[in-house]
């Protein structure tokens, strides 16, 4: 796509983000870093997002020339901000999520995924809560139990199974060919407001239970990583 | 039963636990300060069951109906170690009480997840806009001369944290103006400057407690500090500001809101912010409202 611009917005030691801005760089992808908030040039007024600038290493770029995001980071970590006073870090790296949650959640353009209220990369649920959205999408569930302080009790005797993983991207999803593994897994993205994530069960067809989920699944595998790349520029080609 | 969560010096937290024990309502308190003393099991599957203990009460999770929440950083509590299993325990037990909260089907003030936009104040305003309420024309930005420019437009422009970090909103002046410079380091919010008088609405349920706030401060919550004072008295609104308020707090799912508002000379209102823990006794004191009694109602 002529002069457009896929953001990835990711960690500094994340190498698999760094693989795809390289691999992408002919779909225009650019690795934005936490260090990047500290550069000159980031504009946002709230209501007019069309009319925003972000800068990422140097280069200023509209927001209308912003094909798509893929956010790999929950939240600005303060110990990625070398560059700012030690004392300052915290806050700088408060303020910085809190910006990027706004100007993200304003975009149009296609994300995987479009922040959550707290979390850049979607809804920041812990394991109660995503047991609780398996279980309101009719999903059996693997009970989640937290227990303070942990005792080590010896567990029942049971046979381990090792869990099995479907990824979602959009409405495809990667992993073991089980219809219902997979439909599971679409039913609990959806619940999630998510288009991008990882679904952990136990078991498989009829007897498939959730077991947990994650919101940054590995897309380093070809497939997944195409299927990514063409959700948030096929979708911008598209016009969608 | 009804759950309480915080501190006991904390004093929304114990306006509204002291009227219920007045009306000998079942409650319990979990004080943060006792973290150590409290276990936790919470189980969910297509239930959600488990359990609060210390060595004298046990709290079934599914007898509580409601519960008020008002934790401080379980970090910085004294008694609670910097680190290793005390600090690990007293931050489960925290996680425990906050995943609890988002699912029950108890009445919660207020559930974590919809307190969670506040931590965005760009990201709040665009939901206030949303629901009804005018809200000032904003930039964040680490472009200095944009932040000039934006200044330049308005004439009188104030800046404060985006995040929910607790900042003295200020307005800008010309000693400041050298040090637009450091925007670069960090994306900084600035707003326009909306004349006019103070209002905080607090909405419980479909009730609503005006008061209007006189003060010269630029933010009355500090006026003290420069030698300024701020009076606050019980204030009504039109029946259309007052949906407004209740619609507002309703659609972003917050039985107990804090809303501030401030009224131009010319009959506009403007929605700053709406907080979603507020420390409500502040303006109960000052206007003798009612607001502890209706937290009450509203959780019994």
């Amino acid at each position: 796509m002529a002069g457009k611009t896929l953001l990835i917005l990711a960690s500094a030691n994340d190498e698999t983000a760094r693989r795809l801005a390289t691999l992408w760089k002919g779909d225009g992808a650019r690795l934005v870093l936490p260090r990047d908030l500290s550069r000159p040039g980031w504009k946002y007024q709230p209501g007019q997002v069309e009319s925003s600038v972000a800068a990422v290493d140097g280069e200023l770029i509209p927001a209308r020339q912003i094909s798509g995001v893929l956010t790999r980071l929950g939240n600005i970590a303060e110990n990625e901000l070398i560059e700012i006073a030690s004392g300052d870090r915290e806050y700088v790296a408060r303020e910085m999520s809190a910006f990027l949650l706004a100007w993200l959640s304003a975009l149009t353009c296609p994300m995987l995924n479009r922040p959550g209220s707290i979390c850049l990369s979607g809804p920041n649920w812990r394991p109660e809560q995503w047991a609780h959205a398996a279980s309101q999408a009719a999903i059996p569930v693997v009970p989640s139990r937290r227990r303070v302080p942990y005792e080590n009790e010896p567990s029942p005797a049971s046979r381990y199974e090792p869990p099995v993983t479907v990824t979602v991207v959009g409405k495809k999803c990667f992993g073991p060919k089980d219809k219902f593994l997979h439909d599971g897994a679409r039913r609990i993205a959806r619940r999630a407001n998510v288009e991008l994530l990882a679904v952990n069960f136990v078991g498989s067809g009829k007897d498939a239970r959730f077991l947990s989920a994650d919101l940054w699944p590995n897309i380093s595998a070809p497939d997944i990583a195409d299927a990514v790349k063409e959700h948030l520029v096929g979708r911008a080609r598209r016009g969608s | 039963m009804i759950l309480f969560w915080g501190l006991p010096g904390d004093s929304p937290l114990t306006a509204v636990a002291d009227i219920l024990a007045r009306r000998r309502v079942k409650t319990a308190f979990l004080d943060q300060h006792d973290s150590l003393e409290w276990s936790v099991e919470l189980s969910v599957s297509d239930s959600i069951s488990g359990y609060l203990r210390n060595g004298s009460q046990s709290l079934d999770f599914a007898e509580i109906k409601a519960a008020y929440f008002r934790p401080y950083d379980t970090r910085d509590l004294p008694g609670v170690p910097s680190e290793g299993p005390g600090q690990a325990h007293a931050l489960g037990l925290g996680e425990a009480l906050l995943g609890w909260a988002d699912i029950t089907p108890a009445k919660v003030v207020n559930r974590p997840s919809a307190m969670t936009p506040n931590n965005s104040k760009p990201y709040q305003s665009m939901q206030i806009r949303a629901l009804g309420f005018a809200v000032p024309e904003t930039l964040v930005t680490t472009d200095p001369e944009a932040a000039r420019k934006f200044w330049e437009k308005h004439g009188t422009v104030i800046y404060k944290s985006v995040s929910s970090v607790r900042s003295i909103v200020s307005k800008l002046s010309s000693k400041q103006a050298a040090r637009l410079e450091n925007v670069k380091w960090c994306p900084t919010q600035f707003q326009e400057h909306i004349a006019g008088t103070d209002y905080r609405v607090h909405v419980v349920g479909d009730k609503v407690f005006p008061s209007v706030i006189e003060s010269q401060a630029d933010d009355y919550r500090y006026a003290c500090r420069n030698g300024g004072e701020a009076k606050i008295k019980a204030a009504r609104l039109s029946r259309e500001v007052e949906e407004r308020c209740r619609r507002l707090a309703a659609g972003v799912n917050l039985p107990v809101a804090g809303i501030d508002l401030r009224l131009t000379p010319k009959g506009e209102w403007y929605c700053f912010e709406v907080n979603p823990s507020p420390g409500f006794t502040y303006y109960q004191d000052a206007t003798g409202q009612p607001i502890a009694e209706a937290i009450a109602q509203y959780l019994v």
